[in-house]
């Protein structure tokens, strides 16, 4: 920091009125924020609340579409990272930027390396780690490998590597995502401390007891916009939930719902996934669901709900039993889960749900393809294939040139109709469907949502796990309440409100 | 950087058909017109006309049917090798070991034309599956590898080439030596094992009809079989291919016997129909032109048999064109390669 | 021992077409790309240093323009595939298969001859070493007088072994190999630094294959390169991208294939091509062991 200090009442940073859209969404909607030198200033939000967005605008990796950002009182352009670093601005992103094959040391330096007559100057790289050692108390084995040392410690280099590079006011975006409870509990005394030391922090999370924590100020973000801005001393986590999940925008159905019947279609007990990287993603889970019912599982982004879906498909490892019809399912591939009668709609359509570049009626029959009435044991019956995939275009209403389009030529909308119907038609008896409607316009959801009903009122199944809090509440007999991996709590779709949700997303972490 | 790096196959080989029709054309035409730009401009530097070299080219190619019968009989491996390529390549794999299955089957083609002793058509038919069997076994191994340990096929399939070709190479000189010739080769095959020819005093044999046969086998496979689909889908999107309950490994599996035993039946259509024997070199880089075979066709079968004939025209009529025109075969080699690179850049070939 | 002396003395001549090419490739490997075009690229330069060397009648001229030439080749080569976005298998055997033709045409075009040439005043490049030890065995043929690119080939090595451990540019290079996403987030110049990497490939490789017909063998040949690229990309993968360990496998291989030519009349039970195929299938082997062995994690 060359500049001359602004006065000492002046806020460290300044957000007016700033807007960014993709497209028709709006992101981040006029959101004004004043974060003062030296604080720890929390923004919680849920998932696609703009929290991210806003924080990317900041530190140089989007370009506002209108509003201003005033460092020190000055208005500045923040164009590139480089610009934000000038600035003293300097972001540790959700998804690290580190290279296994590299030591820390290296990590640390890379892009910025000392040279000592064109060398690398390691002399240079162990004064520095020892300056950081000094700022934050923390040692890391700066030797090691990177992909050899555990996740908490790469965490602390994504920061140490800010503040090497001048930061002085940080954007932590989940930074305890990642982390144990110990590891978490190290984190947030280390935030403190560097804020004790003049450092502002700007901190991103979802977890309002750590919020609560180590907070000065908290602003909360809904739908892109600011919903409120207070002290942390006035307010609680229980508040704060309650003004990030908000009042409901449309009124839940109210239709007169058949009960579902007693038989158990899906029992999982004690289901742990542990990811690549060592991590328990799911966390001894046990849900049931029964036949005619639709089950929600809510819960803020990884809280181990994708995780879990994928377990239940057989796209990951998992221990645990998964009984579907009274039968063990667990450790069989996923063509045997889906011929004993389980549907999946991925959360990720581009990628997994879809082959884009192949043809809308390769899509839609994928599953259902070696079907007796499709195909012989070799051969398709390719005009038994024309008239089913006209048929799915007809009965889901996908805007479509023909069936031999590729399915990028489709909108998303369409292109998630076509998921939905291949997944419907194979008349699952239970339906994982995760986030089915991503990226489906108001219209769209409503047609989704009235086929998922449709599934139900035929004495089919659906596991809906959704980012989506309204459309877990419409549709929902009872929603499993997930955090950390595990369910909290399971909810009657009678008992079933907006603040019990928000409390047991919130109360007792892990352990 | 990590040995088994997939990275290296994560760059598409090449993706099927644009959506506009006219990329389609463009994209497929690339590679054939950067080719002919290249080589005519190495022809000017010989000081020699292009125009005239691809007239003449043409007219000895296809000029009469003893021309083109030559062309047939060079175009004939080609067909065999580009198809057993593009099979592979079309479920996501890339094999680039067409080249070993062709010579483990030629040489053993070789060797029991030689030594067994059945009736005329029997001969050929168990001549020509040993050789597609041996050319499987070839491909399983990569694909094995690639499926279950998820090993790099294209390291493999690469050095693959090189231990047949050594492995071959001693079987021949230790045991399978012909005798009193000057060449490293194998006695002559059996006169029953010689292909049958197709059209008097020419050497196209029906090996012709059998890589038009399999050509179409393949577009049918592909385009009309259950597991031809699930090829397709598991080199589209193998995580979709997954989630939609598609054993993966299994295809990938498959896809290299597959492709190995077209590669072998190729290497076998080629020693009992053209060579009569094997000889070291002899069939030097069939397997790895039906690369630029196989792109060249965008992977589509159909577009095979017009490719391995354009490449297939080069090499039986270059050698008589230079009789008239003083332009060096090389033209040939320059030509497939630059086929081999515009082919694969995705400036044409993405599709929206 | 003088079996042993004539095996060496062949080993050490051609020993540098082979490591060189190594070299180049390690580097432009562990920048993330596999080099296929080393064949290639020796190949060229060997036409390019043979030819120049005579033209200009100096053979370090020869080697100054064959590395010259390698710089061009290599960087095009890459950059066709960094930039253009080729897949680099394809576009790599592509460009072997370009070289070939083109040496080929430039021999026909400009000798009148198919397959070889060979200038008529045999030139040599300087040598010099140990004189004194021209007649004791073992250390003779290898330090008595070599010409100065065997001289330079182990410092070569060295010299890579130290750009890639303690340089900037060699950390930015691993950095970028092993995971160019995360580079490219912190700043780097990914397709810059790879493209460099393909130049510095191309210019030992063509240096290499320069030295390779004036040095070794007075020659230029279309068949002289002999799939030496394709070994040295062998000895890569043996040598899992470590400058030393690959300039072993190379070495193995070198002493190997010039033992196989003076044994053979000796001991002709050795099975020659058996023995050839050895490098080949070493490198399948160490990527099964490094599937099986290696536990890979990804950071998040």
């Amino acid at each position: 920091m060359n500049e001359p200090s602004a006065p000492a009442d002046t806020p460290r940073l300044e957000v007016r009125q700033l807007t960014k859209r993709f497209g028709p969404v709006v992101a981040v909607d006029h959101v004004d924020l004043v974060v003062e030198r030296g604080t720890v200033h929390s923004v919680v939000g849920e998932n696609g609340a703009g929290k991210t967005t806003l924080m990317k605008c900041i530190a140089g990796l989007l370009p506002p579409d209108s509003g201003e950002i005033l460092v020190d009182g000055k208005t500045v352009r923040i164009g590139t990272v480089h610009d934000a670093l000038a600035l003293g601005i300097g972001m540790v992103h959700q998804e690290f930027s580190i290279v296994g094959e590299l030591t820390l040391a290296e990590n640390l330096v890379l892009g910025v390396e000392p040279r000592h007559r064109g060398l690398l100057d390691r002399k240079a790289v162990q004064r520095a780690t020892e300056r950081l050692a000094a700022q934050t108390g923390w040692r890391l084995q700066w030797e090691a490998p990177a992909d050899q040392v555990g996740v908490a410690d790469l965490q602390r280099l994504e920061l140490l590597r800010q503040l090497h590079r001048g930061a002085d006011l940080l954007i932590l975006d989940e930074p305890t995502a990642v982390l144990g409870p110990a590891e978490v509990d190290m984190l947030l005394g280390t935030v403190t401390e560097l804020r004790d030391r003049g450092v502002t922090v700007l901190f991103i999370s979802h977890k309002l007891d750590e919020v609560m924590r180590i907070s000065d100020r908290v602003t909360v973000l809904r739908g892109g916009k600011v919903v409120e801005t207070t002290a942390a001393a006035d307010t609680s986590a229980a508040a704060l939930a309650e003004a990030m999940v908000g009042e409901a925008l449309t009124v839940p159905d109210v239709e007169d719902r058949p009960s579902s019947s007693d038989e158990t279609i899906l029992e999982v007990q004690d289901l742990v996934v542990v990811d690549e990287i060592g991590v328990t993603r799911v966390d001894h889970v046990d849900i049931t669901v029964r036949r005619g019912e639709i089950v929600g599982v809510y819960g803020v982004a990884g809280s181990g709900q994708a995780e879990l879906a994928a377990a239940l498909v057989g796209l990951a490892p998992s221990s645990g039993s998964v009984r579907l019809g009274g039968q063990e399912i667990n450790h069989r591939p996923v063509g045997y889960r889906r011929r004993a009668g389980m549907g999946f709609i991925s959360p990720d359509r581009r990628s997994e749900g879809l082959a884009l570049t192949e043809s809308v009626e390769e899509n839609g029959l994928a599953g259902a393809h070696r079907d007796r009435s499709l195909s012989g044991r070799v051969v398709r019956r390719r005009p038994e294939w024309r008239r089913r995939i006209a048929d799915l275009i007809r009965s889901y209403s996908i805007k479509v040139g023909s069936p031999d389009d590729p399915t990028s030529s489709l909108s998303g909308g369409n292109q998630q109709r076509l998921v939905v119907g291949r997944e419907l038609e194979m008349h699952p008896k239970l339906l994982v469907a995760s986030d089915p409607t991503r990226g489906v316009d108001i219209e769209g959801v409503a047609g989704i949502h009235e086929l998922l009903m449709g599934i139900r009122r035929s004495g089919g199944s659906v596991l809906l796990v959704s980012h989506d809090l309204d459309e877990v509440l419409s549709l929902s007999d009872r929603i499993a309440v997930m955090l950390d991996g595990r369910v909290t709590a399971v909810l009657d779709r009678a008992e079933a409100t907006r603040s019990l949700i928000a409390e047991k997303m919130t109360t007792g972490s892990r352990g | 950087m990590t040995i088994t790096d997939t990275e290296v196959t994560a760059t598409p080989i090449a993706s099927p058909a644009p959506t506009r029709r006219w990329r389609l054309w463009v994209a497929a035409a690339a590679p054939l017109i950067a080719a002919l730009l290249v080589g005519s401009a190495a022809i000017l530097w010989v000081g020699e006309s292009p125009l005239e070299f691809f007239w003449l080219l043409v007219r000895e190619a296809f000029g009469g049917v003893k021309r083109i019968s030559a062309t047939l009989v060079s175009s004939t491996p080609l067909i065999l090798t580009g198809t057993a390529t593009l099979i592979a390549f079309r479920a996501g794999v890339f094999n680039i070991g067409v080249e070993g299955s062709f010579v483990g089957g030629a040489f053993v083609a070789a060797i029991a034309g030689a030594s067994l002793d059945l009736p005329g058509p029997i001969q050929i038919v168990v001549v020509l599956a040993i050789a597609s069997i041996v050319g499987a076994a070839i491909g399983w191994g990569p694909g094995w590898l690639k499926a279950r340990l998820d090993v790099d096929e294209v390291v493999v399939t690469l050095m693959g080439n090189f231990v047949v070709s050594g492995v071959v190479g001693w079987l021949l000189s230790e045991f399978f030596m012909a005798v009193g010739t000057g060449n490293a080769q194998t006695e002559l095959i059996a006169p029953q094992t010689n292909l049958p020819v197709l059209v008097a005093s020419t050497q196209l044999t029906i090996g012709i009809l059998f890589a038009v046969v399999v050509v179409a086998l393949a577009q049918w496979w592909l385009r009309s079989t259950v597991p031809g689909y699930e090829l397709r889908m598991t080199g589209a999107n193998p995580r979709f291919a997954r989630a939609q309950g598609i054993d993966t490994a299994r295809v990938i599996i498959w896809a290299m016997v597959i492709s190995g035993l077209i590669g072998g039946l190729a290497g076998g259509v080629f020693t009992t129909g053209t060579l009569h024997r094997f000889v070291e070199g002899g069939g030097a880089n069939l397997g790895f032109n039906g690369i630029a075979i196989a792109l060249l066709a965008r992977l589509n079968p159909i577009a095979i048999i017009p490719s391995a004939v354009v490449l297939g025209a080069l090499s039986a009529a270059g050698p008589t064109v230079q009789l008239f025109i003083d332009v060096p075969l090389d033209i040939v080699r320059i030509m497939e390669g630059t086929i081999m690179i515009v082919a694969v850049l995705p400036l044409l070939t993405r599709s929206r | 021992m003088t079996l042993l002396d004539g095996i060496l003395a062949t080993s050490v001549l051609l020993a540098p077409a082979i490591v060189l090419a190594a070299m180049g490739g390690v580097l432009h490997q562990r920048s993330g790309i596999v080099n296929i075009a080393l064949e290639g690229l020796i190949l060229a330069g060997a036409l390019v240093g043979l030819v120049s060397a005579d033209a200009l009648g100096s053979p370090l001229g020869g080697l100054a323009i064959a590395a010259v030439a390698g710089v061009i080749l290599g960087w095009a080569f890459s950059a066709i595939v960094t930039r253009l976005g080729g897949n680099m298998i394809i576009v790599g055997l592509g460009f072997n298969f370009l070289v070939l033709g083109a040496a080929g045409l430039f021999l026909v075009q400009t000798f009148g001859s198919r397959s070889s040439f060979r200038p008529d005043d045999r030139l040599s490049l300087p040598a010099f070493g140990l004189e004194f030890l021209s007649d004791v065995p073992i250390l003779g043929p290898l330090l008595a007088r070599n010409d100065i690119v065997v001289w330079a080939t182990i410092p070569i090595v060295a010299a890579v072994a130290f750009v890639l451990d303690r340089t900037t540019w060699g950390l930015r290079l691993r950095a970028v190999g092993s995971d160019p996403a995360a580079s490219a987030n912190l700043g780097l110049d990914v397709h810059g630094l790879q493209d460099a990497a393909g130049a510095v490939a191309g210019a030992l490789a063509a240096l290499g294959g320069a030295h390779l017909a004036i040095g070794a063998t007075g020659l230029f040949s279309t068949g002289m390169s002999g799939g030496r690229g394709y070994i040295a990309l062998a000895s890569i993968y043996f040598g899992r991208t470590r400058p030393w360990a690959t300039t072993l496998a190379c070495l193995i291989y070198v002493v190997a294939d010039a033992a196989q030519g003076r044994l053979q009349l000796q001991l002709p039970w050795i099975p020659v091509r058996l023995v050839q195929v050895l490098p080949y299938v070493a490198v399948i082997a160490v990527l099964i062991v490094a599937q099986l062995t290696s536990k890979r994690r990804q950071i998040a």
